[in-house]
């Protein structure tokens, strides 16, 4: 990765090279008016940049760009045709030097070939502002002993001593890290005339992908006893004491994928065949990352006393788990993301009927298949036991034999399509298609004798599952089958309306979700107006409605809620949209959207909608544009709501009083936006161009938790949550001096200020100490876990205000 | 007559053909350039000028290719008495064009697709005289010209170019046609590839898969949690992370609770703070998309 200092040297050198080369502009330029016909033309944009933003957080500023202070070139530009030679050549580029800089070639050969390369680089900024304990290298993240050490004392004696701890820890020892990562590609596509009507398409791409983010790895632990603190319930969640911890560490990111395709096409006048393939292959150079516990680190407590029925895949030791085998580890391990390749061929016609009918069919068949090799059950050295009940035989160890090596995972996907378009007669249209989307997931099931969760110190039999009443772990491959079958058509009314109308029926059948199948019918119709040349104005309605077949079943949620992607559904949208074309210039555009969504039915033996409930969405925009020779103006402006509502019920154990109505509380996320521009283009006389234009959006969200009744559990207490705000602001002015033809002088000013109040995330410190409160029996005490044992890397946006002011010079010849 | 004697005349009356064409489009060319001077002059350095120049498929076209004769128009100077596909309603305007693009593998899926029957016309984003085939009115850096043209219809999605989370749009590294092809496809909402989520993994191969430990609704449509064209919740998403999850998971415990502000379940990355591995994991220990 280039990093600024080497950039900003760079663009020195660009700068000086631009500035000596600005004499020369002049000359080529003359000798191009000596000739009548140019072959060659470039242009650049460069010069100077000052830059002053007034927070260090000023990640959002530059989330996917690098905004230099200093020299840069902004962009490039150079295009050779030579006069009477049957090529061209065209090369540009953008932010040259800088994080984000791209550039493109492309030679034409009409009538032989047309080439395109492109090269860019993409930076995505997390935070540049973040602190971490870890050291160690990438994929191997550490913390001295000392310090978990340290700690690890300090837990023991309480929270207040660990925050001290923590504190001091990070002061001495604190790095402060960017998390950053940056997309390199590489792409490049040939086409080939071989023959009149036949092309052959090359294309190939490579994409190197480095740097880190924030990822977090979370447990919780089980403290029933430590002295002068609450928190001694009999084990279930509504009424013991439990400390999340989430450890938040930057994920190293070293990725490559390339792809490769080839593709035939044959044209004719009647229709069209293309037949192509193409390979992608991605390769993660750190598969694995492993990490020290911050807060431990002794390798917790030997588990191998410990009863674990084959019915029971809760935590072990009676009665009601211990305080000493969970979150209570050195050293852990997260598996990344694995290797994996795909591969995809296809075949796709079109057939004219006639003049006035055609066909269009496609079919294509894709692979992506997975093979890394499986990590090991976990990192914990203290889970090695023996002894289960019923299984007397049975050691569970961290590094016992897998059932398998790896995953062999196979997903294979076909698409078929077929679809037919009519103009049988002048006023009506016909139109039809079938569709089928297949995935078909070939991938083994496997069955394994438990799992470590990085916070355990001993093995899960399960999640759930069961096999001939036992408790098993074993994965579960599925996939599904989407159909989709369209009708529609046009009638023109004369030859100031057309209508429309569709009818689309969608079936999906499912392998493992909850409802083996479901089916939507949407009807849509709508209109468009022409009364004159100037105005036109489309509207639609929209109705569908989903329905699930056969049983639903919950699975493991069992607590009525109804999975929303699968459950019945009653759709209905509007929306119209409108052009008035005012004179020779001016443009006025409007366009209204509304939809909701409802949810109706209950699951089976519930009286309770759990689950999402009706939502709701509106946007209203406008524009205005004004167009002629020497200036335009553009302005829009819009405001859309949002709205999700569920209706939940905190479950509670023993389970004599689940689903306990009073204990139900609703959700009701609420998003306003408003947003406008304008952009403006104006000459000032001859020579003297001015350039503006404004972006603004303004954001307000709601997170309304409220209970229905007085709740029985103090789990089930709604407390409620601050609003969010976003603002965003970019205005940026400048002014075009026209030297002479050749060179132009530009002075450009940008204003960025962006504001965001998110609880989410105003809240985090790198240690998140100050939020411990549960204690106490009565509902209206707070008995939540809290993050008072997590370390978090203060990644996060924030407030900036930036000033960025620009000197460049425009060069053409 | 032997075969070689075939192959010189065919040679030779196909060369005529050639040259009358050629002859035919200066001609044209000719009358057309009296008046429209600046138009033909920038026309030979486009795509289409080019072409039309060197490659011997389509050498012999002519302004009347397009507009149709021009004699009455070049008589009297009417703007109606020739084709001005700007001007002129879609159908007709669109036929200038298809007449060589129809059977193109790009513009195979025009017939049908939504924005042929919302009666688009190819000149309301294209300039064919010009350089650039994609017309914008701004000299500022800033998104594509191609994102800037589907704005001008598409106002409600101008709002996602400067929201919380977004693709980099208005950097100008993607575009709309990065996904969609606007002159339509096979498949539905005019994207590229076979599926949402086959088109989702051509940048974002990792989630390819397959994982040992599947999330279905994951697999099967990444819009289940995601807007792709901006949002104002973090990554993308719809909502927050802590509504999608609960949206489907009440098992219990943590599940079911409504939270407070600073609680683990709404602080940070809230579900996925321990369920990182949300979009599949492939750990032996990892059912629960964690470790």
């Amino acid at each position: 990765m280039i990093t600024t200092t080497t950039a900003a040297r760079l663009n020195a050198l660009a700068l000086t090279v631009l500035l000596l080369g600005a004499p020369f502009t002049r000359i080529a330029t003359a000798q191009d008016k000596e000739k009548d016909d140019k072959t060659v033309s470039f242009s650049l944009v460069g010069g100077g940049q000052f830059r002053q933003d007034e927070k260090i957080y000023d990640t959002k500023f530059q989330e996917y760009r690098e905004v230099p202070k200093g020299a840069l070139i902004e962009r490039f530009k150079l295009d050779w045709n030579p006069s009477g030679k049957p090529w061209a050549i065209s090369l540009s580029g953008r932010d040259v030097m800088l994080e984000n800089q791209s550039y493109f070639l492309g030679v034409l050969r009409p009538g032989k070939f047309n080439w395109k390369t492109t090269y860019a680089q993409t930076p995505h900024w997390f935070s540049n502002g973040a602190t971490s304990l870890f050291a160690g290298t990438p994929g191997n993240l550490t913390i001295s002993t000392q310090i978990r050490q340290g700690l690890e004392t300090a837990g023991d004696s309480g929270i207040a001593a660990l925050k001290l701890a923590v504190d001091e820890a990070l002061r001495a020892s604190g790095q402060s890290i960017d998390l950053r990562s940056r997309r390199d590609v590489a792409a490049s596509e040939m086409i080939f005339k071989v023959a009149e009507g036949f092309d052959l398409t090359v294309t190939g791409r490579n994409e190197k992908r480095k740097g880190n983010r924030a990822l977090s790895v979370g447990t919780y632990i089980r403290r029933q006893a430590i002295a002068g603190e609450p928190g001694t319930g009999p084990g279930f969640f509504d009424a013991e004491r439990i400390e999340p911890r989430i450890n938040e560490m930057p994920e190293p990111y070293d990725q490559r994928s390339t792809d490769v395709g080839f593709v035939a096409t044959l044209s004719r006048k009647r229709g069209m065949l293309s037949a192509g393939w193409d390979g992608s292959w991605f390769k993660n150079y750190n598969s694995t990352l492993y990490w020290n516990n911050p807060f431990e680190a002794s390798p917790s407590v030997a588990s191998s006393t410990i009863g674990l029925a084959p019915s029971f895949d809760q935590e072990p030791a009676a009665p009601f788990g211990s305080a000493t085998l969970r979150g209570r580890f050195a050293q852990s391990a997260i598996d990344l993301w694995p290797d994996n390749t795909y591969s995809h061929m296809f075949l796709t016609g079109m057939l004219k009927l006639g003049d006035k009918s055609r066909l269009n069919a496609t079919i294509s068949r894709g692979r992506m298949s997975q093979n890394d090799a499986f990590n090991r059950y976990g990192e914990n050295e203290a889970v090695v036991f023996t002894g289960v009940l019923g299984a007397p035989d049975a050691v569970y160890a961290r590094n016992a034999p897998l059932p398998v090596s790896s995953l062999n995972g196979k997903i294979d996907t076909t698409r078929a399509e077929v679809r037919f378009t009519a103009d049988p007669a002048e006023p009506l249209r016909l139109r039809a298609a079938y569709r089928l989307y297949d995935l078909d997931n070939k991938t083994a099931q496997i069955q394994f004798p438990g799992y470590v969760s990085a916070g355990d110190s001993y093995v899960r039999r399960g999640i759930g599952q069961t096999i001939n009443g036992q408790k098993a772990l074993f994965n579960t491959p599925g996939g599904y089958r989407r159909q989709v079958l369209t009708g529609g058509a046009s009638y023109k009314a004369g030859t100031k309306i057309t209508f429309d109308g569709d009818f689309t029926r969608t079936q999906m059948d499912y392998d493992i979700r909850q409802v083996p199948k479901n089916v939507e019918n949407a009807i849509k119709v709508g209109a468009r107006l022409h009364p004159s040349q100037s105005f036109t104005l489309r509207a639609s309605y929209l109705d569908a409605k989903r329905k699930y077949e056969g049983a639903f079943t919950q699975g493991l949620e069992g607590t009525g809620i109804r999975q929303w992607d699968v459950w019945n559904r009653n759709r209905q949208q509007f929306s119209a949209d409108a052009d008035l074309e005012m004179g020779e210039n001016w443009t006025l555009g409007g366009s209204f959207i509304h939809g909701k969504d409802k949810y109706p039915d209950l699951a089976t033996g519930y009286t309770q909608p759990y689950g999402l409930n009706d939502t709701k969405n509106d946007s209203i925009s406008m524009n205005l544009t004004y167009g002629e020779s020497d200036w335009s103006f553009g302005a829009f402006a819009g405001y859309d709501t949002a709205q999700w509502n569920s209706l939940q019920v905190t479950k509670t154990s023993p389970t004599s009083v689940n689903n306990d109505p009073t204990n139900r509380w609703s959700r009701g996320m609420d998003d306003k936006t408003f947003w406008m521009g304008l952009n403006l283009e104006r000459s000032l006389g001859k020579k003297t161009k001015l350039s503006a234009d404004l972006n603004w959006n303004d954001y307000k969200g709601t997170w309304a938790t409220k209970n229905l009744a007085t709740p029985s559990v103090g789990s089930a207490v709604a407390y409620p949550f601050p609003d969010f705000n976003e603002t965003f602001v970019s205005a940026r002015v400048g002014i075009t001096y026209d030297v002479n033809s050749a060179i132009g002088i530009e002075t450009r000013y940008r204003y960025e200020p962006y504001r965001l109040t998110d609880f989410t995330v105003d809240q985090m410190q790198p240690y998140m100490q100050g939020v411990y409160q549960e204690t106490g029996a009565s509902p209206a005490t707070l008995r939540e876990a809290n993050v008072s044992r997590s370390l978090f890397l203060n990644s996060r946006y924030s407030d900036y205000t930036a000033h960025v002011l620009s000197l460049l010079v425009h060069m053409r010849f | 007559m032997t075969r070689r004697s075939r192959w010189a005349l065919q040679t030779l009356a196909l060369a005529g053909v050639f040259a009358l064409g050629a002859l035919v489009t200066r001609a044209d060319d000719t009358a057309c350039v009296s008046c429209h001077e600046d138009f033909v002059k920038k026309f030979a350095t486009s795509k289409h000028g080019m072409t039309f120049a060197n490659d011997k498929n389509y050498q012999g076209k002519s302004c009347s290719d397009c507009h149709g004769k021009g004699d009455d128009h070049a008589a009297t100077g009417g703007e109606g008495k020739i084709l001005n596909p700007g001007k002129a309603p879609a159908k007709e305007a669109n036929a200038a064009c298809l007449t060589c693009h129809d059977s193109n593998k790009a513009q195979s899926h025009w017939k049908g697709s939504v924005h042929e029957t919302q009666g688009l016309k190819c000149t309301d984003c294209h300039s064919q005289h010009k350089e650039n085939a994609v017309k914008v009115n701004t000299s500022m850096p800033g998104p594509n010209p191609i994102t800037q043209k589907c704005l001008e219809c598409h106002r409600t999605e101008a709002k996602s170019l400067h929201q919380r989370s977004r693709h980099p749009l208005n950097e100008g590294v993607m575009s709309c046609a990065s996904c969609h092809n606007p002159h339509g496809t096979a498949g539905e909402k005019m994207i590229k590839k076979d599926s949402v989520n086959d088109l989702c993994y051509s940048c974002h191969q990792e989630k390819r898969g397959p994982f040992l430990w599947e999330h279905s609704p994951v697999r099967e449509d990444c819009v289940t949690c995601h807007t792709p064209h901006g949002s104002n919740h973090p990554n993308l998403l719809q909502t927050r992370v802590t509504q999608l999850c609960q949206a489907c998971h009440q098992q219990g415990r943590h599940q079911s609770i409504p939270g407070v502000p600073n609680s683990v379940w709404t602080t940070n990355k809230q579900c996925v703070n321990c369920h990182v591995q949300i979009h599949g994991s492939n750990h032996p220990s990892g059912p629960l998309f964690q470790r």
